[in-house]
C-alpha cells in the first residue's frame, strides 16, 4: 500500500512534465524566444476570389521593451503609398496600444485610436491582433489531440474567447511541439463556421531565433487571401531607441 | 516655353541615373483633367508632379508640379529642403509647407481654419522658404522655425485663371510681382513649438510670428495694395491636445491673436484680438475615416462678428480599397453657407487611377455668407492620373 501510495505521488509529480494544458502551451507561445529585436521587409499578395493578385511592400522593425513593444511599418510600395508610417507602441499590462500615422501627402503625424485590434491590418486579411499577440486573459484554452501540421508534430490547443461578443469565438492552434512556434490557426464564428485560416508553411532560423518566414491567412467567407513573405530579415541587432521615436516617422524609419 | 519644358524629361532621366546610383528614390505622376465650372468652357489641366528624394547621412528633397491650366502655363516648386539628423537635433532649411496642429489640413500660418480641411492635399499651396532646427529627447519635440521671406498672394502657379480672378471678389488678391526672395522685414517670420507624445495624450504649444495670409476682409479688392495692408501680420499662440479614447481621437486647438488686423465693413481695416478654438472627433478602421469639427473665430472687439461652423469630413474605400470615396462639408453656422468637396477615385491598377471631383461652394441663407461668394469656383472634374 505504501509501495502503490509513492508510485502515485510520484506520477501526480512528474505529469506536468509530460503533459502541458493549453494555457501552459499558450504561454510558452507567448515566452519563446523571438529575438530583442527584429527587421525586416514584408511582401504581402493580396488575392481575390477572381485570381487578381496586387502586391505592397513595406519595412517592419520591432523592439522589446520592459514595458511592451513598438513597432514600426513604412509603405515601400506601390508608390502612391510609399512613406506612410504607423508606429505602435503595445503594451504589457491590459491598455489600448498606441498609434501614429504620418501620411506624406499631409506631411503630418496624427494620432490614431489604437483599440480596434479586430480590424483588418491594412487592407489584409489579417487584423491588427494577427499581426501582435493576444492576451491570454481574453481566452479559455483546451488541449485536444495532437496533430501533424506541414509534416511537423504539433500540440493542438482550442482557444475559447471570454468575450461573447468577439466575431471571432473560437480558434483551433497548432504549436510546433519542439519550439512552440505557431504552425496554423483556425478561425471559427459563434455558429462555429470556419472563417479565417493562417498557415505558417515556411519557416527559417536567424542569429538563432526560428522564426516563420512565409505565412497566408485566408478569408473563407470572402475567398480572399494574403501571402506575406518576409525577406532581409535580421534578428537581435541593435535598434536605436530613436527608430521608435514618433518624430522618425517623417523619416520612414531611415 | 519650350525650353522650360525641356527641362522636366531632362530633371527625370538624371535623378534616374542618380537614382539607380545612390540611395535615391524618384517618383513622378502625370495627370490629364477636365474641370466643368458651369459654363459652357470646359477647362483642361495637364500636371506633372515630380519629387525627387535623397538618403544619406543627409537627406534632400525635391518637388514641384508644373502644367497648363486653361492654357495658363504654372511651374510650382514646392519642396526644395536640405535635412541633416545629428543625433538628438534636425537642422533643416529649403522650401517646404510646414504643417503644425492636430487636425488635417492646418498649415502653420493658419491655423485653425476649417475650410482648409478642404484643401487638405495641396500642401504645395502653403510651402514657405524656411530656416529649421529640431531637437527630440524621448517623448519631447522642440522645434525653431525661421522664414526669411514668407510667400504669400499670387504664388507661382495658382489654378486660378484670370478670367476668374476678375470675376471673384476673393480670389481677387493680385500681387503678380510676388518675388520668392526678397528680404523685405514685412516677409520675417519667426515660430517655436514644443510638443509631447505621451501614452494618453499629444500635446503642443506653440507661438507663430508672421505674415496673415487669411486677411479678414469681406471687400473686393480691385486696386493694388501695399503688401503689409493686405497681408498684415499675424501674432498668435496656442496649443492643441489629441486624446485617444477607445474607438475615438478627440482634438483640441485653440490660439489667440494679438490684435490681428479685420475688415468687418467696407470701412478702413480694424484691429482686434482674436481667439479661436476648434474640437475634432475622428474616428477610423481600415476602411473608413469619420471626422467631424466645430469651429469658433471670436473678434473680441465686436463679438457680434463671431465665426461658427462645423465640418464633417468622410472617407471610405471599396473593392479591396480600390475605390475610394471622399466627402468633406464645411457649413457657417450664422449664415448656413458652406463648401461641398466630394471625390471619387479608382485605382485601376497600382500605377493608374481615375478622379472625378466636384467642389462646390455654397450660398447661405438670402445669398449671404464668405464662401457662399466663392460659387463661381465652384467645378466638377475629371482625370486620370498615372504614377510613374
Amino acid at each position: 500500500m505504501r509501495k502503490l501510495s509513492i508510485v502515485f505521488l510520484l506520477i501526480l509529480l512528474i505529469s506536468p512534465v509530460f503533459a502541458k494544458d493549453g494555457y501552459e502551451i499558450m504561454k510558452a507561445v507567448r515566452d519563446r524566444e523571438e529575438g530583442s529585436t527584429s527587421s525586416y521587409d514584408l511582401v504581402m499578395i493580396l488575392v481575390n476570389k477572381s485570381g487578381a493578385r496586387r502586391e505592397r511592400r513595406l519595412n517592419y522593425c520591432h523592439k522589446k521593451y520592459d514595458d511592451g513593444d513598438k513597432s514600426l511599418m513604412t509603405f515601400l510600395s506601390p508608390k502612391d503609398v510609399k512613406g506612410v508610417a504607423y508606429l505602435v507602441y503595445s503594451y504589457k499590462e491590459d491598455k489600448s496600444d498606441d498609434m501614429w500615422l504620418y501620411m506624406p501627402s499631409l506631411s503630418k503625424i496624427r494620432r490614431v485610436s489604437g483599440s480596434g485590434s479586430a480590424e483588418s491590418f491594412m487592407g489584409t486579411d489579417f487584423s491588427y491582433e494577427d499581426m501582435g499577440s493576444r492576451e491570454l486573459s481574453k481566452d479559455d484554452f483546451f488541449i485536444l489531440d495532437d496533430k501533424e501540421c506541414f509534416g511537423i508534430s504539433c500540440y493542438q490547443v482550442e482557444a475559447i474567447s471570454r468575450d461573447v461578443k468577439d466575431r471571432i469565438r473560437k480558434r483551433v492552434i497548432f504549436v510546433e511541439k519542439e519550439t512552440f512556434l505557431i504552425r496554423r490557426i483556425e478561425y471559427y464564428d459563434a455558429g462555429s463556421r470556419l472563417v479565417k485560416l493562417l498557415q505558417v508553411p515556411d519557416t527559417t532560423t536567424v542569429s538563432g531565433v526560428y522564426t516563420a518566414s512565409k505565412m497566408s491567412m485566408q478569408d473563407i467567407l470572402k475567398n480572399h487571401t494574403t501571402l506575406i513573405e518576409m525577406e532581409n530579415i535580421t534578428m537581435n541587432v541593435e535598434l536605436d531607441d530613436r527608430l521608435f521615436a514618433v518624430t522618425s516617422l517623417e523619416r520612414g524609419g531611415k | 516655353m519650350k525650353r522650360i519644358l525641356f527641362i522636366f524629361p531632362l530633371l527625370v532621366f538624371c535623378s534616374s541615373l542618380f537614382a539607380v546610383s545612390s540611395a535615391a528614390s524618384l517618383t513622378s505622376s502625370v495627370s490629364q483633367r477636365f474641370e466643368y465650372k458651369g459654363n459652357d468652357y470646359i477647362y483642361p489641366d495637364s500636371e506633372l508632379d515630380f519629387s525627387f528624394d535623397l538618403y544619406d547621412e543627409f537627406e534632400l528633397s525635391f518637388a514641384l508640379k508644373a502644367g497648363f491650366y486653361d492654357e495658363v502655363f504654372y511651374f510650382l516648386p514646392y519642396r526644395a529642403r536640405f535635412n541633416l539628423y545629428q543625433d538628438h537635433f534636425l537642422f533643416s532649411f529649403g522650401l517646404d509647407s510646414i504643417r503644425w496642429g492636430a487636425g488635417d489640413g492646418f498649415i502653420l500660418n493658419d491655423v485653425l481654419m476649417p475650410i482648409l480641411y478642404h484643401r487638405g492635399i495641396e500642401t504645395e499651396r502653403g510651402a514657405q522658404p524656411f530656416f529649421l532646427l529640431r531637437s527630440d529627447f524621448d517623448h519631447s519635440v522642440f522645434e525653431l522655425i525661421f522664414f526669411p521671406s514668407m510667400l504669400v498672394g499670387k504664388k507661382p502657379g495658382r489654378k486660378i485663371s484670370d478670367k476668374l480672378l476678375s470675376s471673384t471678389p476673393l480670389a481677387g488678391f493680385d500681387l503678380a510681382s510676388d518675388p520668392i526672395f526678397s528680404f523685405e522685414k514685412e516677409r520675417v517670420g519667426i515660430a517655436a513649438r514644443c510638443s509631447s507624445y505621451l501614452s494618453a495624450l499629444d500635446f503642443s504649444l506653440y507661438a507663430y510670428s508672421g505674415l496673415d495670409p487669411e486677411f479678414k476682409t469681406q471687400i473686393s479688392i480691385t486696386k493694388p495694395m501695399s503688401l503689409d495692408l493686405i497681408f498684415p501680420r499675424l501674432n498668435q499662440v496656442g496649443f492643441d491636445i489629441s486624446i485617444p479614447l477607445s474607438d475615438l481621437v478627440i482634438r483640441y486647438e485653440q490660439s489667440f491673436a494679438f490684435e490681428r488686423t479685420y475688415c468687418f465693413s467696407y470701412l478702413a481695416p480694424e484691429k482686434s484680438d482674436e481667439f479661436r478654438s476648434l474640437l475634432g472627433i475622428d474616428w477610423n478602421n481600415s476602411f473608413c475615416t469619420v471626422s467631424f469639427q466645430g469651429y469658433v473665430d471670436v473678434p473680441l472687439k465686436k463679438t457680434e462678428n463671431t465665426e461658427r461652423a462645423v465640418s464633417l469630413n468622410l472617407d471610405k474605400s471599396f473593392l479591396e480599397d480600390r475605390l475610394s470615396l471622399s466627402l468633406s462639408l464645411v457649413n457657417h453656422l450664422d449664415d448656413l453657407d458652406g463648401i461641398l468637396k466630394l471625390s471619387l477615385a479608382y485605382e485601376i491598377n497600382d500605377n493608374l487611377k481615375l478622379k472625378g471631383l466636384l467642389l462646390s461652394p455654397y450660398r447661405g441663407k438670402e445669398g449671404k455668407g464668405e464662401w457662399g461668394r466663392l460659387e463661381d469656383l465652384g467645378f466638377f472634374s475629371v482625370g486620370l492620373t498615372c504614377v510613374l
